[in-house]
C-alpha cells in the first residue's frame, strides 16, 4: 500500500479494515497522550452535575491525569480506627475504560478518508461524550454503592429499584456500549461510505438540487 | 437510518439485560465461557500441552499463570451486537440466518485469537496484557463485527425502489 493511498476514499470493505487497522496504534497513543484533554469535557459535566446536588452526597468529580475522583459526603465506617472522624468516601474511575472507543473512531474515520473528515471526526466525538459520561458516572456510584460495604451503601439512601438499574447501567455501559458508540457515531458520519461499500462499484446517489 | 438505529438499540438492550439474568448466566453464558476455555485449550494443546481448561479458567500447568474468562472476554457482547444489527436490518430471514451464523463464526474465531494471546502476553508481561485486554482487543473485536456486518449488508438484496434510509436499508446521504 502506497503511503498517499492512505489519504483516499478506500475502495472496499477490505482496504477499509486495513487501513483501520493500520491508523489504530497511532490513534491510541495520541487517545493515551491527550486523554486529560478528551477527558475535560466529562469533568465538566460531572462537576456540574454534582454542585447540582445528583445525587446529593456526591461533593466533587476532580479530574486527574487519567481518572477522575468521586468525593463524597458520605462517611467511612465509623468502627474502622484508621479513618479519622472528618475522613469522607472517595473512588477512583479510570476514565480510559469508558473513552476507549474514541481511538477506534478515529481510526475508522482516518481510514474512510471521507471528504470533511474532521468534522465528521469532531462530530463523532460529541456524540460518544455522553455516552461515556453515562459510562464515568454509573461507574463511579456504583463503585461507591456497592464496592465500599453496607454502612456506606446505607448513607446513600437508595431504593432497591435504583441500586437495580444502577447495576444494569454499569453493566451495559461498561461492557458493550464504549466500542458499540463508537462504531454508530462511525456509521452515523460515515452514511455515504457506507452506502459506497454497500453497493461496491455503483456510483453515489446524486444529491437533488 | 433511525429506524435501524431505534431497532439495534432495543433488540441489544433487551438481549444484554436477558443475558444477564440468573437463568441466561446459567443456561447460556457460562456453558458458552465454559466451552470456549476448553476449545482455546484444546488449540493450545497442538502446540503448548503444559495447559488446562477447567470450567472458564485457562491454567498453565507449568509456571501457574491462570486467566478467567469473564463478562466482557467471552464474545457474547459481540455476538449480541451482530445479533441485533443483523436483525434490525430489513433483510430476507434466511439471509439473516446465514450471516448470523457465519458472522458468530468469525467473532467467536477471533475471540478465541484474543483469549490464547492474553494467556501468553500474561505471561510475558502483566502491563502489555492490561493494555491489550483492555483496549486493544475491544476495539479489534469490534471491528471484526462492523466489517462482518458491513460484507453480510452487501450481500443482503435490497428492495429495488426503497433503498433509502426511510425503508430502513442502506442509507442514502440526501435523506438521512
Amino acid at each position: 500500500m502506497q503511503l498517499n493511498s492512505l489519504f483516499t476514499p478506500p475502495t472496499s470493505i477490505y482496504a477499509l479494515f486495513w487501513r483501520t487497522l493500520l491508523w489504530l496504534p497511532l490513534m491510541f497513543f495520541l487517545w493515551v497522550l491527550n486523554a486529560p484533554l478528551f477527558h475535560f469535557p466529562l469533568a465538566l459535566a460531572m462537576q456540574a452535575l454534582s454542585w447540582l446536588g445528583v445525587p446529593s452526597w456526591l461533593m466533587d468529580v476532580e479530574q486527574g491525569a487519567r481518572t477522575f475522583n468521586f468525593i463524597t459526603s458520605l462517611k467511612p465506617p465509623s468502627g474502622d480506627t484508621a479513618f479519622s472522624a472528618s475522613a469522607r468516601v472517595a473512588t477512583e474511575v479510570n476514565g480510559l475504560l469508558y473513552t476507549c472507543g474514541l481511538p477506534l473512531l478515529a481510526a475508522l474515520t482516518l481510514a474512510a478518508a471521507q471528504k470533511g473528515w474532521l468534522r465528521a471526526l469532531v462530530l463523532g466525538y460529541l456524540i460518544l461524550l455522553p455516552f461515556q459520561l453515562i459510562a464515568v458516572y454509573a461507574t463511579g456510584l456504583k463503585q461507591i454503592a456497592f464496592d465500599m460495604g453496607p454502612i456506606v451503601a446505607q448513607q446513600m439512601e437508595f431504593s432497591r429499584l435504583q441500586n437495580s438499574a444502577l447495576a444494569f447501567i454499569y453493566q451495559y455501559y461498561t461492557l458493550i456500549m464504549p466500542p458499540v458508540t463508537a462504531l454508530l457515531a462511525w456509521f452515523f458520519t460515515h452514511r455515504e461510505t457506507v452506502q459506497r461499500f454497500v453497493r461496491d462499484g455503483l456510483p453515489m446517489k446524486a444529491k437533488p438540487a | 437510518m433511525i429506524r435501524f438505529l431505534l431497532l439495534f438499540l432495543l433488540i441489544q438492550g433487551v438481549l444484554f439485560g436477558a443475558q444477564l439474568l440468573p437463568w441466561g448466566q446459567e443456561y447460556f453464558v457460562l456453558p458458552w465461557t465454559n466451552a470456549l476455555a476448553s476449545i482455546c485449550q484444546a488449540i493450545v494443546a497442538f502446540f503448548d500441552p503444559n495447559v488446562t481448561a477447567v470450567g472458564k479458567v485457562l491454567r498453565s500447568t507449568s509456571n501457574g499463570f491462570a486467566v478467567s474468562i469473564e463478562a466482557g472476554c467471552n464474545g457474547v457482547e459481540a455476538t449480541i451486537v451482530l445479533l441485533a444489527a443483523i436483525l434490525a436490518f430489513p433483510a430476507p430471514w434466511r439471509y439473516k440466518l446465514v450471516g448470523f451464523v457465519i458472522g458468530v463464526i468469525a467473532v467467536q474465531g477471533l475471540n478465541i485469537v484474543r483469549v490464547i494471546s492474553l494467556f501468553y502476553l500474561g505471561q510475558w508481561n502483566m502491563k502489555w496484557f492490561e493494555w491489550a485486554h483492555l483496549y486493544v482487543w475491544q476495539a479489534l473485536i469490534m471491528l471484526d463485527v462492523l466489517i462482518v456486518f458491513l460484507i453480510w449488508i452487501r450481500r443482503v438484496p435490497l428492495p429495488a425502489a426503497k433503498d433509502g434510509p426511510s425503508s430502513g436499508a442502506t442509507p442514502t446521504p440526501n435523506a438521512a
